[in-house]
């Protein structure tokens, strides 16, 4: 029995928990090595006297009497399971030790008749547990940040690429608009000709630019949506009847129909305008001549669904997956997306999925594709006036040029 | 209703080749006449100040002062005294666009363009002009 005893008191001296039992007075009846080693001998008579000498607080700071504390709490009869507690020594000649963050464990002991003759406290050190998370923490933030940071210059850069590569195409669209508008009399049929491949090919360098800044933009999640409250049928016939001209050119009998008259919905105008502009410009550029494309607008179910149906070469089955492939996060894949069936079918996607939409398509090889977008009816009112960007810009902004058809009857 | 005489338009952009181009181009125009050109914003402002255009074909990135910097520069002037400004620029950021408009630029036109766009926008930033100081 006495060796058991002497065996129990090794193993408790041993923890590197304290270890404390008070009596119903407070008063401290049995305590271990480390509890010893921990606080100040004055302060290990009496519960007390424990508070006295110590500050008790939560992780938020805010002290704790006497009356929350788990000591007091187990007197009448909780047990008090993993507190996490900031214990403080208050100073001058009160408390030894530094500041520690405990985990606390308070229970009643009690005789046979169930009655509570003691309790048991077991503070557990878990500072240095607590510094690493924080540190961890703290890592974790500033790894952030200079994620954060380096986005940001890749954004800053990218706008200076953009701006750099604009510029010497201005100068050439800006010479060949001249020779044509001032010279065009002087010029023979074949400068014409070549002049007119200059300006197509022009044009693709152009677009090519504009969707990688584009791709790299929404790929960094700077998709901004601003809803204004619309007629989806109107906008949607004068976007179809605006491209009209690139279809008769073509020889293409392109047609809108809608089974509703007006149909009011917030909506972005400038992106919903790129997805039908994209899609339309995929659409007459790969059907022949003599060949429908129709745009069918239909709202079911507080859906706009459009679709753009054309009697094109179509897409085989296994590759029509892949034309929507999400953008991949490898730079070197920008060049290809931002050229790749067309216009990128990736962006429209992402357009798409800003606009909380979803696309689909729908192919036969060699008969024709059916793509077909589907659009939430958000009902005006509901939309946040906040989102529109520019206030009061009415028609100030100007993007003169329709990069999106400028090369579709060069095949 | 025009201006009594040809528009007097400043061409402002530190790309010699564009603003070469660009100011042959409305040189040819009927009613437009090119008073002088500016390579950098000091310039462009001093230029304003000296010929008095009816309107200013600003660049917005140019050494010595910027687009926002030219505005900027003036924005304290009456409103008789001032040109139009037109907003040429490769750049298409929003907040650029929104200052360069709270700064009282008409237009803001996003290079490359359709120079005849432009004609347009600037024979009807005249006319408005014109109708303003004849009712004042």
């Amino acid at each position: 029995m006495e060796k058991n005893d002497k065996l129990l008191e090794s193993i408790i001296d041993n923890m590197n928990d304290a270890i404390m039992v008070f009596d119903l007075e407070g008063k401290l009846l049995l305590l271990n090595a480390e509890a010893k080693r921990t606080y100040s001998e004055s302060a290990l008579t009496t519960l007390s006297a424990l508070h006295e000498q110590y500050l008790y607080t939560d992780l938020e700071g805010n002290q704790l009497t006497l009356e929350q504390h788990a000591s007091t709490r187990a007197f009448r009869g909780e047990k008090v399971k993993n507190e996490k507690v900031v214990v403080k020594p208050k100073g001058k000649d009160k408390g030894k030790g530094k500041q520690q963050i405990i985990e606390m464990n308070a229970s009643p002991i009690k005789d046979e008749n169930g009655q509570i003759t003691s309790i048991v406290m077991v503070y557990r050190d878990i500072s240095e547990q607590m510094n690493n998370q924080r540190q961890l923490l703290e890592a974790e933030r500033e790894k952030n940040e200079a994620l954060e940071n380096a986005l940001k210059m890749k954004d800053d850069f990218l706008a200076t690429i953009t701006h750099e590569f604009r510029t010497p195409l201005t100068v050439i669209n800006a010479a060949l608009q001249s020779i044509d508008k001032l010279y065009g009399q002087e010029l023979t049929e074949p400068v014409k000709k070549y002049l007119q491949r200059i300006k197509v090919n022009t044009f693709r360098q152009l677009r090519l630019v504009s969707n990688l800044l584009d791709i790299t933009r929404y790929n960094a999640g700077h998709l901004k949506v601003n809803p204004e409250d619309l007629d989806i049928v109107l906008l949607t016939r004068s976007i179809v009847q605006s491209v009209d001209l690139y279809a008769k050119q073509k020889g293409v009998d392109l047609k809108f129909y809608s089974d509703t008259e007006h149909c009011e919905t917030a909506l972005d105008e400038e992106k919903y305008e790129r997805i039908l502009l994209n899609l339309l410009s995929n659409a007459i550029k790969f059907t022949p001549k003599d060949k429908r494309i129709a745009v069918i607008l239909s709202i079911k179910d507080e859906k706009a669904y459009i679709s753009v149906k054309d009697e094109g070469i179509g897409i085989p089955k296994s590759k029509q997956k892949k034309i929507f492939e999400r953008f991949g996060q490898v730079d070197s894949l920008l060049t290809r997306q931002a050229e790749g069936s067309g216009i990128g079918l990736s962006l429209v996607k992402t357009l798409v999925k800003g606009m909380k939409g979803s696309i689909s398509v729908e192919s036969d090889y060699g008969k024709g594709s059916t793509f077909t977008v589907c659009l939430p009816i958000v009902k005006p009112k509901t939309s946040p006036p906040e989102a529109t960007l520019f206030e009061g810009q009415d028609g100030r902004v100007i993007k003169a040029v329709a990069i999106e058809f400028s090369d579709i009857y060069l095949d | 209703m025009m201006l009594p005489g040809k528009i007097k338009v400043l061409v402002a952009d530190d790309n010699k080749d564009f603003n070469d181009i660009l100011s042959e181009y409305l040189s040819c125009q009927e009613n437009i006449e090119v008073v002088a050109t500016a390579r950098n914003g000091r310039d462009a402002v001093e230029q304003i100040q000296a010929t008095r255009p009816d309107i200013v074909l600003l660049d917005m990135i140019m050494p010595d002062l910027d687009g926002i910097g030219v505005l900027q520069a003036l924005h304290g002037l009456p409103a008789s005294k001032l040109p139009s400004f037109i907003m040429l620029s490769a750049l298409s950021n929003e907040k650029l666009i929104q200052s360069a408009l709270e700064l009282g630029a008409s237009y803001y036109i996003i290079k490359p363009f359709d120079m005849d766009i432009l004609v347009n926008k600037i024979y009807q930033i005249a006319g408005k002009r014109a109708s303003m100081t004849e009712t004042a």
